[in-house]
């Protein structure tokens, strides 16, 4: 027998070791064991019937104590764990959550939602790697070489993404998840500089090109069809061309021409001076003359005025 | 085949019986398994056992304070303990005798 007097600090070593790799047991349970233990040993040490070396490795007494205790089997220390174990576990927990249950199945729901905006992305992604031009109109629409291209092959990235959405649907190898992964980081990734492309191009306006916008037209003068009246003729019910007829709107406001100033054009005057802009048919003097004469008074358009049958208004 | 491995079914039946016969605490119980010959039972499964039983309320136990060490703490079987003994007897006995009689013709085939 080997035992010793310092053979107290031995068992109290070989305590704690047990004691570690029970961890996992429930306190007070472990505490009730630990106590039977720990009286025995040291009786039994302590007598020098059992030194500690024909006990076994504390690992091994533990795995039996714990065994013919019916604690179930030993798992392993959390602190023991490497860290891949550890993550596996936390995934498999929350795997289990309900919460993430309902998530992944609403996913689950989306997906092909996910498949359609993948289809577009993997194709702007080939259009921002290859350096290709994108369309003015709609920013978000590359030309491969052309919009209409372009269409092509959105309509086969979109039909590839399905076809692999349902295929990788139900439960696939691990190989393969990862290659979806691949896939699905690549369009993700590619969000930014397509994002980028939207948000810093040049608008339609400012590259000139012409876009349909109404504007208020404000333009001075009598217009027709848009186009600005140059002169008036008035006839008379008989067809007789008619002089100097003054022109007002429903709001008593003189109808004038936009024909700016002319030293040649025949101004009218009121009584007070005041200059009369709309009467018609507007005449101009003969250069030729001292101004005072006006060239082809009774000019007017080559028209046959119908005469009007209609009771006339005039008393 | 190794004892240790046999024993391990039969434990609860050993440290009822040693119990049964005499009230102990957890180092006297293994000190009389092993001198009834049970020289391979490991310290650790009769500890275990011992809690096992307890918890499952077929043995009890008290403290008995000691002059001159910790105080021990002794177990004693109960009602049931008495129950779950007496089955393990009339099964051992039939399993014993069935093997037995099973080994012996095939060391007499053997033979």
């Amino acid at each position: 027998m080997t035992t010793t007097a310092g053979s107290s600090s031995e068992i109290e070593a070989y305590l704690a070791a047990v004691r570690a790799a029970l961890s996992d047991i429930p306190e007070e349970e472990r505490a009730d064991l630990l106590a039977e233990v720990e009286a025995s040993l040291g009786e039994a040490v302590g007598a020098g019937e059992r030194p500690i070396a024909s006990l076994g490795p504390p690992e091994e007494f533990a795995a039996e104590l714990r065994a013919s205790a019916g604690l179930g089997e030993q798992t392993p220390p959390v602190a023991g764990r490497s860290g891949l174990d550890t993550l596996r576990a936390a995934a498999a927990r929350l795997g289990r959550h309900p919460a993430l249950q309902t998530t992944v199945g609403l996913a689950r729901e989306l997906a092909p939602a996910w498949w359609l905006v993948r289809g577009c992305l993997v194709v702007a992604a080939f259009a921002a790697a290859t350096g290709a031009s994108w369309s003015i109109a709609h920013p978000w629409l590359p030309h491969l070489p052309s919009a209409r291209a372009t269409a092509f092959w959105l309509v086969l990235a979109i039909v590839g993404s399905f076809a692999l959405g349902l295929r990788t649907r139900g439960r696939v190898g691990a190989g393969v998840l990862v290659a979806m992964l691949a896939i699905d980081v690549v369009a993700l990734l590619a969000v930014v500089p397509v994002e980028r492309h939207i948000r810093d191009s040049p608008s339609a306006d400012a590259l000139g090109v012409p876009s349909v916008v109404y504007v208020p037209q404000q333009l001075p003068g009598l217009r027709l069809d848009g186009q600005a009246v140059q002169n008036v003729y008035p006839y008379s019910r008989t067809g007789k061309l008619l002089h100097d007829v003054q022109l007002y709107t429903e709001g008593g406001v003189p109808i004038t021409l936009d024909l700016g100033p002319d030293p040649m054009r025949r101004m009218l005057a009121a009584a007070g001076g005041q200059p009369i802009s709309n009467a018609y048919p507007i005449r101009y003097y003969d250069s030729t003359g001292n101004g005072k004469r006006v060239r082809h008074p009774d000019a007017s358009p080559p028209i046959a005025v119908p005469q009007i049958v209609t009771p006339s208004l005039t008393p | 085949m190794d004892t240790s491995q046999l024993l391990r079914g039969t434990l609860d039946a050993a440290v009822l019986a040693v119990v049964a016969e005499r009230d102990g605490y957890g180092y006297d119980v293994l000190r009389r398994l092993r001198a009834a010959g049970l020289s391979e039972v490991g310290d650790a499964s009769v500890y275990g056992t011992l809690r096992r039983l307890y918890s499952g309320g077929a043995l009890t136990s008290y403290v008995v304070p000691s002059d001159e060490g910790p105080h021990r703490r002794y177990y004693g079987i109960t009602e049931r303990g008495r129950l779950q003994l007496d089955e393990a007897r009339a099964s051992w006995s039939g399993f014993s005798r069935a093997f037995s009689a099973l080994l012996s013709i095939d060391s007499e085939v053997t033979a």
